[in-house]
């Protein structure tokens, strides 16, 4: 198998009647990768994943996908993609076992393996038993299972899921998560969601979409390296004010008393902690310890927002 | 292919288990049963008059324009309620996506959906054609004009339901997607309406109005051309439409080219593409054509007789037709004449607009708008009602340089050519008078001369003795080389015995009994039929069963110089009665009816009418005896093919053999005998058994998936 990106994408935009909802958007996923695309409500991550699976076309920008031009063979793309759209696109008077039947069929998978395909999906996504079920009297969770069996039933090997955990209650959301991390273990995920937790749980890396533009782009457990987090936590036996240590380090923006220690902020992303210790040492405070600050990914992601939004950065700022 | 056959079968699966695809089937079965039953009933009551007409319509043509064109338009109503839903509906329970997704290309997509909706249609209108096609285990039917206008019916489906796909595709809002449908072929059928010139292109571009010739049993290439047009021109807008929702698809440039860039309000966009293609394939389609007759009588086609009619005259035929504005179907007329010219082509065609100049239409003596004189030599025929008998008709008359004089001799309680009772003939003439010939009745006692220039004289059933003075001018008139046609009646003495006598006549005793008559479901055994006709230049292609009531068998052993040929005889199964009698009242056959071989009566076959010839002075003297004269009676003219055999004894009398087969065929279906048992079942099945097993049906489904 080739190592080919499953997606590369460079320089997407989309405008709707004149208004830019994706400006530039350059995304790359790995085999085997699952990404998770956070960012507000109307950051435009419906429109990629839309611009991806082929529902919406882009108005400009270069697109591969499996190492194909998806505009010039856009069958041979479509037959190794499953997609899960927000709204599920279920037909209320048809069973699971007809729906996931018709699915497969429509993506090319011959009759004689259609039976098959059908029961390996329902299986995987914890439908078995619910095979003779009419869709419109399953449960909200169950749709969308049967909404992620669809998006899988002819075994693609990209899933694009768009809000799959959205309406849940936290029961379904865990299994959903479940779900998903088993999914990603032999396919490629790309999926939206407003759930941190989903991406925590579920991805190996995490995009962040604002403004129609990707701010950010990163595996899980990188968060703290970040160049946006410029920050550090500092340990001092001899006891400073606040101004002593703003006076020492002209590069400060803030300083706080943090549980652990010092929370310093810098103007620049580019920390030196040798200048801060040597600081330390020539003004004999009793260096402790310097580390960065465990962020967490909601850190991660109101930071990341906070950047492109004030109102954001308040809420940030007083948290 | 497998995307596409998924497609349809969904769209099918899904009609069928909602309750919608039941409830129309059954209420479409209801309705056109209705709409069958009533064209039907109204047959049985209209076909007395029918068989007056010079071409009457089987039964299949009555049913066809009767049914089909109302339950095309039932069609015409029900297409958008469905196809409405094709894309809006999905894009309303975003299972589009599910398409748009899928490695399938916009063509598969729409043909995949419309594939679905399309065999949907196909049930109702099978129905309609069988419950039609059913009907042959009772009635003749003419199978090719049913196929033929389900073919034009479903033609119709197809093109309605590709535009009804491209109206859905431009809306989310289904009840849009239907009222822009139902706005669309409003317009077409009142421009259709608008005009009566068939030439105008608002006519041309209403879709009943090319229904028409298929419903007429002609396959009509412009009117297959406006179909193709229709259905390619809906099929394409749609793909391109599908095409621009594909997020990958590649559409072709110049329609995303034209969509996009054009900067005015996009649905007039629209407007502006069908009007486009609308005059286009006005220019492609409406012009020069030709067609194929498929009803089981060729009744749209010239027939061999006016073919032959036509070649046999010389000099040059003018047609003008006068109208009054554009009133006239000049299209209609076009074609009709259209077909004479291809066999004559100095035919020649003209109109003249009185509109323009009342004084010509008074100086013409014209009162009608749509007149048509016909001009042959010096001499001009004028007609109201132009259809092809009628034409031909006409010439035919033109060309017989003078009428054919046909005298009925009275006096002796013979069957009066003028009378209107059962017993007489007058429907006989008023058919022989439009074909030509002039009809006289002549009472020897008053004037006994028969002239030099008749033609035939008739003996139509003499019930008292001929004097002997009388008896004396018609040997002389037989002797003199005149032609006669004389009918006999059983179990009577025949009051002309010497004629008897001079030609070799014998009058067998009895009633001829068929009981093959049964079979045709007559329920006197004292009715003969014939429906295989001896070798006779009188009966050549005539495949039409007649029918003699009370009829005489006939044994001519003739005198020398008399040849005598039999032209109609009756079956194995018949033999003549002699036990039972005719009631001199009530006109019953009274006694025991069986087959007695000791006594005088006689197994059949049996002759009941031949012809003697002889040759005299140069020509051929003709003779036809029949043992019936009832057959040509008013009340049994119109049975069977006893018309057609009428006009061709008259002209075989005459001598005009080469235009015997003038005679214009009645359809085989022109004869429905239906017994009220019959209707109720055909009423029972159609209307009730049919809709309520639909119903049923989807009752059934709907509970048993109810609570799944």
């Amino acid at each position: 198998m080739s190592s080919a990106p499953v997606i590369e994408a460079h320089g997407i935009c989309k405008t709707y009647a004149g208004q830019v909802v994706l400006s530039a958007l350059s995304l790359q996923l790995q085999a085997g990768e699952v990404l998770g695309l956070l960012g507000v409500n109307g950051a435009g991550k419906s429109t990629t994943l839309g611009i991806l699976s082929g529902v919406i076309s882009p108005t400009s920008g270069v697109l591969k996908m499996m190492g194909q031009n998806p505009y010039q063979r856009p069958k041979v793309v479509q037959r190794l993609l499953g997609y899960l759209p927000e709204q599920l696109p279920l037909y209320p008077e048809l069973t699971v076992d007809e729906y996931l039947w018709y699915c497969a069929r429509l993506r090319g998978v011959p009759s004689n393996r259609c039976s098959v395909a059908v029961k390996d999906a329902k299986h995987l996504c914890g439908l078995s038993s619910e095979g003779r079920r009419l869709s419109r009297n399953l449960s909200k969770g169950f749709q969308q299972r049967l909404g992620i069996a669809q998006a899988i039933v002819h075994q693609p090997k990209l899933i694009i899921l768009d809000e799959p955990s959205s309406g849940l209650d936290p029961e379904q959301a865990h299994s959903m998560r479940e779900l998903i991390s088993s999914l990603g273990e032999h396919r490629s995920v790309i999926l939206s969601t407003h759930l941190l937790a989903d991406v925590q749980a579920a991805c190996s890396r995490v995009a962040i979409l604002a403004k129609g533009r990707l701010v950010y782009d990163e595996p899980i457990g990188n968060q703290g390296t970040h160049r946006g987090m410029s920050q550090l936590i500092v340990q001092l036996k001899k006891t400073v004010t606040s101004s002593d240590l703003m006076r020492a380090i002209p590069e400060l923006k803030s300083v706080h008393m943090h549980t652990d220690g010092w929370l310093l902020k810098f103007r620049s992303s580019e920390i030196s902690v040798d200048k801060i210790a040597r600081c330390a040492y020539e003004n004999q405070w009793g260096l402790g310890a310097i580390y960065p600050p465990a962020q967490t990914l909601e850190k991660t992601f109101l930071s990341v927002i906070s950047q492109d939004n004030p109102a954001v950065h308040q809420e940030s700022e007083s948290a | 292919m497998s995307g596409l056959l998924a497609i349809s079968r969904r769209e099918l699966r899904s009609l069928f288990l909602s309750p919608v695809a039941w409830v129309i089937l059954s209420g479409m079965q209801l309705l056109s049963a209705y709409l069958l039953l009533a064209g039907v009933e109204r047959y049985l009551l209209l076909q007395p008059q029918l068989v007056n007409m010079s071409q009457p319509p089987g039964l299949t043509q009555f049913l066809i324009a009767r049914f089909y064109a109302p339950v095309s338009v039932i069609y015409l109503l029900i297409i958008p309620l469905l196809s409405m839903r094709l894309v809006s509906e999905e894009r309303r329970q975003n299972t589009w996506v599910l398409l748009l997704t899928a490695p399938l290309n916009s063509i598969e997509i729409v043909f995949g959906k419309l594939l679905g909706l399309w065999v949907f249609f196909l049930i109702p209108l099978g129905l309609n054609a069988l419950m039609l096609l059913g009907m042959t285990v009772i009635t003749p039917i003419d199978t090719g004009a049913v196929l033929l206008a389900t073919l034009g019916a479903f033609l119709m489906i197809v093109g309605v339901c590709a535009a009804g796909f491209f109206f859905s595709t431009l809306t989310r809002q289904p009840v849009i997607a239907a009222f822009a449908l139902y706005c669309f072929l409003l317009f077409l059928w009142l421009s259709g309406n608008t005009t009566r010139d068939d030439s105008a292109i608002f006519y041309w571009l209403a879709p009943h109005k090319h229904l028409e010739s298929f419903y007429s049993g002609l396959l009509h290439t412009g009117d297959l051309g406006y179909y193709a047009w229709f259905i390619a021109f809906f099929l394409l807008l749609s793909v391109m439409q599908t095409a621009t929702m594909k997020g990958y698809q590649q559409v072709p440039s110049a329609y995303t080219g034209f969509i996009k860039s054009w900067c005015f309000f996009r649905p007039l966009r629209f407007v502006f593409v069908i009007c486009l293609a609308a005059v286009m394939g006005y220019f492609l389609f409406s012009r020069d054509h030709w067609q194929i007759d498929l009803t089981a009588t060729q009744r749209n086609t010239l027939s061999e007789a006016s073919e032959t009619l036509l070649k046999t005259l010389q000099e040059p035929i003018s047609v003008t037709v006068y109208t009054t504005g554009q009133t006239a179907p000049r299209q209609a007329i076009e074609s009709l004449v259209a077909r004479y010219q291809r066999v004559k082509s100095d035919m020649v065609l003209s109109f003249v607009d009185l509109g323009q100049s009342p004084a010509l239409a008074e100086q013409l003596d014209i009162q009608n708008s749509g007149t048509m004189a016909i001009r042959y030599g010096n001499r001009e025929e004028r007609l109201q009602q132009i259809s092809e008998a009628s034409i031909s008709q006409a010439l035919y008359r033109l060309y017989r340089d003078q009428r054919r004089k046909l005298v009925f001799m009275t006096g002796h309680g013979e069957r009066d050519p003028q009378g209107s009772a059962n017993f007489d003939m007058s429907r006989l003439s008023q058919r022989l008078t439009q074909n030509g010939f002039e009809i006289s009745a002549q009472s020897l006692v008053t004037s006994p001369q028969i002239a030099e220039d008749v033609d035939v004289v008739i003996l139509a059933s003499p019930r008292y003795d001929y004097f002997p003075g009388e008896m004396a001018v018609v040997l002389d008139f037989i002797r003199r080389g005149g032609n006669l046609l004389w009918f006999v009646e059983p179990g009577r003495p025949l009051h002309v015995e010497a004629l008897a006598a001079e030609l070799g006549v014998k009058v067998l005793p009895g009633v001829v009994i068929d009981q093959s008559a049964s079979l045709y479901g007559v329920d006197s055994p004292d009715f003969a039929l014939v429906s295989q006709y001896p070798a006779h230049p009188l009966t050549t292609d005539l495949r039409l069963v007649t029918l003699f009531p009370q009829a005489a068998g006939l044994v001519i052993q003739p005198h020398e110089n008399w040849q005598t040929t039999p032209f109609l005889q009756t079956s194995q199964g018949s033999w003549t009665e002699v036990n039972a009698a005719i009631h001199p009242q009530t006109k019953q056959l009274m006694g025991e009816i069986r087959f007695d071989a000791d006594t005088e009566e006689r197994a059949g076959p049996i002759t009941l009418g031949a012809t003697l010839t002889r040759r005299y002075a140069e020509r051929e003297q003709r003779i036809a005896v029949l043992g019936d004269g009832d057959f040509l009676s008013n009340a049994y003219l119109g049975n069977g093919g006893n018309l057609s055999l009428a006009q061709r004894l008259f002209d075989w009398l005459v001598g005009d053999d080469g235009l015997l087969k003038i005679a214009s065929q009645s359809p085989a279906d022109s004869r429905v005998a239906l017994t009220s048992a019959q209707i109720a079942v055909l009423g029972g099945l159609f209307l009730v058994l049919l809709p309520v097993s639909l119903v049923l049906a989807g009752l059934i489904i709907w509970w048993k998936r109810r609570r799944l």
